[in-house]
């Protein structure tokens, strides 16, 4: 319980405290505490990440506190208690994924990569992927508003040559 | 802990929009857009091509691909879409790739093309790869066409149906987890050659092809999970044998109908032991049958395995093991400490001499089969002759009883001499996992262990939904216990 504390700070100013540990889920963070360019009373300034999605990473990065470096752990534990830990962590990135807004998701992508959280990447990418999973075209086309530049016989061409993808 | 500054809340504006003002995943990198594509399957991820210019080829950076020749509209669209992604020169790294090669009768195979998509795989780093190769005509993929000779990046390889060359591998230098399904190994030092390109080793899976009888022979000194499955095939009739020595394996699973002896030289000290051996008894023919062979492989497995600590045993298998024992004394197994032992009502009998070989144990779970062995099993006896019946009688006295017994006798009779050492020294946790019906036999069963058990911590029954399940209940819970603390859970 006694564990270190740091501070962050977000590009818009907003600071936000948070166990070292949790904050070790981001490689960047967790060189910058390896290299010891982490002064105790100063903040880590991130100026890619807004207070509002650094909120969302920090929320995340305290949900995946402990289920790192556990590999030693699940040897011994039962595989229905694992079964158990893994399906309230599901449920819980569903609750949290589901609560957002596309625009935020992006944002928080972004905010992934740049402080580089690969768990948490994969999470949104894999939300978004859903958004396009069993749609056409057109309708990706309408939830992201991707704007189509192709010609109509390029479109053409390009469907014929893997019409394999669009049966 | 969580933050000072702002509330969370504000991010999450409402759902209500969910579809987006502005082009904003045109604002990621193609780096994440196909991490975003790599999500999906691999037809989807295609597909995404005719969205925007932008989207056209982002595919071809895809890490993860699962292809399966059929789903293309013919074998050449299949090859010129392979021959597009598969392009060795991109820089882009393959992670992983599920090929499925499967034709149409109408379509000519060429399997030329192969040699430079593994080329283009190795340079990419490929790391997992999973080969199936399911023709009707030519049974295996030959591995001439997938030279894997010295892959660095490999973590998992998957072959099904694939012939494997001897010298198929130099090395695999980061190779931990091996499937090799419905494999035709050129010879039987291939299989040897293969784990012994692979220094780090650690789970190998072999589900043998219906027609092989090749040996297996498994050393390795880094292996810690292995698993061997050998169905039954009537018509052949030489019977392989298995042979490991791994001193690191914590986990052996062997599930082998054909087989005919099982010589396990070196296995961690405490073990994980899964088997369901026939040790080749179902293809003797009056011919080739051995008993006196068959007795001794039996005993060199049990040997073999005699510092195993955890153990699961099907009924066939206890079924030979306790026929051994009518001869001679089964080894002694000091380390076991879990048993799991499924076993024919009929042999129930045969549970306390088995278990005087386990003088350490602490936790025994009981599966109780109902039946006899499956008729076709006892179908087997018809096949072979009367004398090969006798000698096998001769040999397993207590399936002479099953024999004449097998569609008569629904329950068994126990009558143990002693109490095994376990019982009084060790044994803290049974599970008996078969339905109670409170048959005075069952009954007799669950007595027995309750009355001798001196430390038994935890018993646990399961009662068959029937009319007089609170009848049992009590009649159990009146069972005097030898153990002071004996927690008697009902399920």
């Amino acid at each position: 319980m006694s564990s270190n504390m740091i501070m962050l700070k977000s590009s818009d100013g907003a600071s936000f405290e948070i166990e070292e540990a949790a904050a070790r889920k981001s490689k960047i963070i967790a060189n910058m505490i390896e290299v010891e360019c982490v002064d105790e009373d100063k903040a880590i300034p991130l100026q890619n990440v807004t207070g509002n999605i650094l909120a969302l990473v920090i929320e995340y990065c305290n949900k995946h506190i402990v289920d790192d470096d556990d590999d030693v752990a699940t040897e011994e534990a039962s595989e229905e208690e694992e079964e158990a830990k893994k399906k309230k962590v599901d449920d819980w990135e569903a609750e949290f994924m589901n609560s957002m807004s596309l625009e935020t998701m992006f944002e928080l992508l972004l905010a992934a990569n740049y402080l580089n959280i690969k768990s948490l990447i994969d999470l949104v990418c894999q939300t978004i992927a859903n958004n396009i999973k069993d749609k056409t075209p057109e309708e990706v086309r309408k939830i992201f508003s991707i704007e189509n530049d192709f010609t109509p016989e390029e479109e053409e061409e390009i469907r014929k040559e893997n019409a394999w993808a669009f049966g | 802990m969580v933050g000072k500054g702002t509330s969370k809340l504000q991010a999450r504006s409402k759902k209500s929009s969910s579809r987006l003002k502005e082009d904003k995943i045109n604002q990621l990198p193609d780096a994440l857009l196909c991490q975003i594509i790599s999500h999906l399957t691999t037809k989807e991820a295609v597909s995404t091509s005719v969205l925007s210019i932008r989207w056209r080829s982002l595919w071809l950076w895809l890490p993860r691909l699962e292809l399966n020749s059929r789903k293309f509209q013919d074998y050449n669209a299949f090859l010129s879409f392979g021959n597009k992604f598969f392009d060795s020169s991109r820089v882009s790294c393959i992670d992983k790739l599920k090929l499925t090669l499967g034709k149409d009768a109408r379509t000519v195979v060429d399997t030329s093309c192969f040699t430079s998509w593994i080329d283009a795989l190795i340079k990419r780093k490929i790391q997992h790869l999973h080969i199936r190769y399911c023709f009707k005509e030519i049974n295996y993929l030959d591995t001439n066409r997938i030279r894997l000779y010295n892959c660095e990046t490999l973590v998992y390889l998957r072959l099904f149906g694939v012939t494997v060359h001897h010298a198929v591998f130099v090395v695999l230098p980061c190779l931990k987890t091996m499937y090799l399904e419905k494999i035709w190994f050129y010879s039987e030092a291939t299989l040897e050659k293969m784990i012994s390109s692979c220094p780090v080793l650690e789970n190998l899976t072999i589900v043998a092809s219906d027609n092989d009888t090749k040996d297996y022979r498994v050393h390795s000194r880094s292996l810690k999970r292995l698993t061997i499955k050998r169905d039954r095939v009537a018509y052949l009739y030489s019977s392989p044998g298995v042979v490991i020595d791994a001193p690191l394996l914590r986990c052996l699973t062997i599930d082998d109908h054909e087989s005919k002896s099982f010589i396990v030289n070196n296995l961690e000290t405490n073990a994980k032991l899964n088997v369901s051996l026939y040790f080749g008894l179902l293809k003797y023919s009056i011919e080739s049958m051995n008993y006196q062979s068959m007795r001794s492989s039996i005993r060199d497995f049990l040997l073999g395995i005699s510092r195993v600590g955890n153990m699961t045993i099907c009924p066939f298998t206890f079924k030979l093991i306790c026929g051994c024992s009518e001869l001679e004394p089964l080894p002694q197994f000091g380390n076991m400490s879990k048993l799991c032992v499924s076993l024919y009502a009929s042999n129930v009998k045969c549970l306390e001499k088995f278990l005087r070989s386990f003088p350490n144990l602490k936790s025994l779970i009981l599966v109780v089969n109902p039946l006899n062995p499956p008729s076709d099993i006892i179908s087997r006896f018809y096949d072979v002759s009367t004398i090969s019946i006798h000698f096998v009688f001769s040999l397993f006295p207590q399936m002479q009883f099953d024999y004449f017994m097998h569609y008569e006798e629904k329950n068994y009779q126990i009558s143990f001499p002693s109490v095994p050492e376990c019982l009084l020294s060790s044994l803290e946790f049974v599970d008996f996992k078969l339905e109670i019906r409170g048959h005075a036999e069952e009954m007799e069963l669950v007595r027995y262990f309750l009355e001798n058990s001196a430390i038994l911590k935890k018993f646990t029954l399961r009662l068959a939904n029937h009319s007089t399940k609170d009848e049992i209940c009590k009649g159990v819970f009146k069972i005097p216990t030898s153990s002071p603390k004996c927690e008697l859970v009902i399920l």
